[in-house]
């Protein structure tokens, strides 16, 4: 099959940059393995200023915008598997096949992200689920993914999935700290973890808001958390247990129970060992940006912290290193869906002038990088308390790339 | 695009040759999950029992046998009726499919 | 904070637990984050290291005093193909 332009993932970013390529009149391919356009979008929904934030209403939107564009190709259940140049642009491998091969002028990567996990001593048990999974099974299918649970990792993904839970009748020991060793360090000490607790945007009833800036003091800090109460503190109706600890899951076929710790509060010891019944946990060390595609295709990337991992280097319209490979969405950064949605616009815009052999200038970028700051400023979760500062340091990573030969 | 309408349809599909009920076009392991199949199949290296955990098609836990065809991602494959899948790596001792 | 059990597995498809790694690193002494992935099939399993690349990243930092946390390499298929797929892929390529 050939296009003019091929859009790898329909969550909310792919599908805002398929609408406006399909409305500028491109032959477009939108290309994702699930067998239900709309990405994250569709699991979430989360009560926000006293509006809901609906995805799965969001997502239909979006999909309605693009099916009026019959130029736009849907190829629904089909993975991407390579990424190459091509005389005529680029080569994308689909499996299952039919077509096995999408040859695109240009590319739109919109990967979005995937979960980090949280390694828990018989963590492989059928019963053990990545928080987003959860939010899947509830949210879109009507599942309930147990009983009573327990949320292992505090981060604003796992809060807002846990939120969701409740709502949908799910009972939950809470959320407590991931825990962590001299080998094995995926989300940092405790310390490390609480700071990015206190970070968190958005809880409007977050009770340690008002000793928000008394918290930024690393004593303040560990001697609020470490005398919490072992039940913990209510966090919008969700437990949050900051001086608890998972330590490993227990069951033999299915998950039975979760054995936890106390943390001691001066050296992070474990001071005593407990078992809860859940039949169900969720694990949860945040969203990182799914690099797999750059990687393959050559793209210069880098490693931005506050953008949750390793992102492609790119211009103001959202060009990579690699001319006529555009990157949008969760892909180059995890934030809200909204953002996501603003940089779908952005890049498909890019690609426009590039396939009309328009200026790129980044100058000419600079409303459509007005409405991503405003989105960015609108939206109901920070997923990094200084989002700013990586978008910044990327764009420091552009101009230098420019100088470079 | 994607067959499910309005009114979710009710099917019968076949786990390791036992019927089950689903909703046509969910995954197959949502439909296993509401009827308490946990387990989707054994890990080949381990042997011990996994099941559903991204629920994305990225970590390939729920891979299955489904259609003919092994590996498939039980969180992706939409389920329709009359559909066979077979869990994978099965134990001795729990019977063949 | 707690020491993980030996028994936590790292890397779910292939199995591997911390105790496999401690005990390669200390037997086999690879030099790198590559070359222990390469004695351990660490993070080489179904999921291309889709699930554990930031475990293997953090044990990567810890044992190696590996910092480079983006250089571990990507591999095609970024998806499992099978071999009669991949061969028609390759017909059709033009």
């Amino acid at each position: 099959m050939a296009v003019e332009v091929a859009v790898v993932g329909a969550g909310p970013a792919g599908l805002a940059a398929a609408g406006e390529l399909g409305a500028a009149g491109f032959r477009v391919a939108l290309i994702d393995e699930y067998p239900i356009p709309g990405g994250r979008l569709l699991g979430q929904r989360y009560h926000w200023k006293n509006l809901v934030w609906d995805g799965k209403q969001q997502a239909e939107t979006l999909v309605d915008n693009v099916r009026q564009w019959h130029e736009v190709r849907w190829l629904l259940q089909r993975s991407v598997y390579d990424l190459e140049r091509a005389p005529s642009g680029w080569a994308l491998s689909l499996n299952p096949g039919d077509p096995s091969v999408v040859y695109a002028q240009a590319v739109v990567v919109a990967t979005g992200a995937t979960e980090v996990p949280i390694p828990l001593v018989n963590w492989t048990l059928p019963g053990v689920l990545a928080v987003g999974a959860a939010q899947v099974m509830t949210a879109v299918y009507g599942v309930a993914p147990g009983r009573r649970g327990v949320v292992v990792g505090a981060n604003p993904l796992s809060f807002a999935i846990a939120e969701e839970l409740l709502e949908a009748g799910v009972k939950l020991a809470g959320i407590v700290m991931a825990p962590g060793s001299e080998n094995v360090d995926v989300v940092g000490s405790l310390d490390d973890q609480w700071q990015r607790i206190v970070g968190l945007r958005g809880g409007g009833a977050w009770p340690l808001r008002t000793l928000g800036r008394y918290m930024t003091h690393a004593w303040v800090r560990q001697f609020l958390m470490s005398h919490a109460p072992k039940s913990g503190v209510p966090i919008r109706g969700v437990r949050l247990r900051p001086n608890v600890v998972a330590t490993a899951v227990e069951g033999t076929e299915r998950v039975t129970g979760i054995r936890l710790a106390r943390i001691a509060d001066h050296d992070e010891s474990i001071r005593e060992g407990w078992s809860e019944p859940v039949d169900f946990v969720c694990v949860s060390g945040g969203l990182r940006p799914v690099p797999d595609l750059f990687r393959i295709a050559r793209v210069k990337t880098a490693w931005v912290p506050e953008l949750s991992g390793e992102v492609p280097v790119i211009s103001p319209w959202g060009e990579t290193s690699q001319t006529g490979l555009f990157a949008v969405g969760n892909a180059i950064g995890v934030e809200s869906a909204l953002v996501a949605i603003a940089q779908g616009h952005l890049g498909a815009h890019g690609v426009t002038r590039y396939l009309r052999g328009q200026s790129l200038d980044y100058r000419l970028a600079e409303p459509d990088q007005h409405r991503i700051q405003l989105a960015r400023e609108q939206s109901p979760i920070a997923f990094h308390p200084k989002i700013g500062q990586g978008v910044e340091h990327l764009r420091a990573l552009f101009l230098e790339s420019l100088g470079a030969p | 695009m994607n067959n499910t309408t309005d009114r979710p349809m009710v099917i019968q599909f076949y786990c390791d040759g036992e019927p089950f009920p689903g909703i046509n076009g969910e995954p197959v392991a949502m439909s296993l999950w509401r009827s308490g199949v946990t387990t989707l199949g054994w890990n080949e290296v381990t042997g011990d029992p996994r099941g559903l955990y991204c629920a994305i098609g990225h970590c390939f836990e729920c891979r299955m046998m489904i259609d003919g065809v092994r590996d498939q991602r039980a969180c992706l494959y939409p389920v329709r009726e009359g559909l066979e899948v077979f869990r994978q790596t099965v134990p001795t001792g729990l019977g063949e499919p | 904070m707690p020491t993980h059990n030996d028994e936590v597995i790292l890397c779910r498809c292939e199995g591997i637990t911390l105790g496999q790694v401690r005990a390669a690193v200390q037997q086999l002494q690879p030099t790198s984050l590559r070359e222990l992935k390469l004695v351990t099939r660490l993070g080489m399993g179904m999921c291309q290291g889709r699930v554990c690349r930031p475990i293997i990243q953090s044990v990567g930092q810890a044992m190696f005093q590996d910092r480079s946390e983006t250089r571990l390499a990507y591999q095609i298929p970024t998806r499992p193909v099978s071999f009669g797929d991949f061969v028609k892929a390759d017909d059709d390529y033009e």
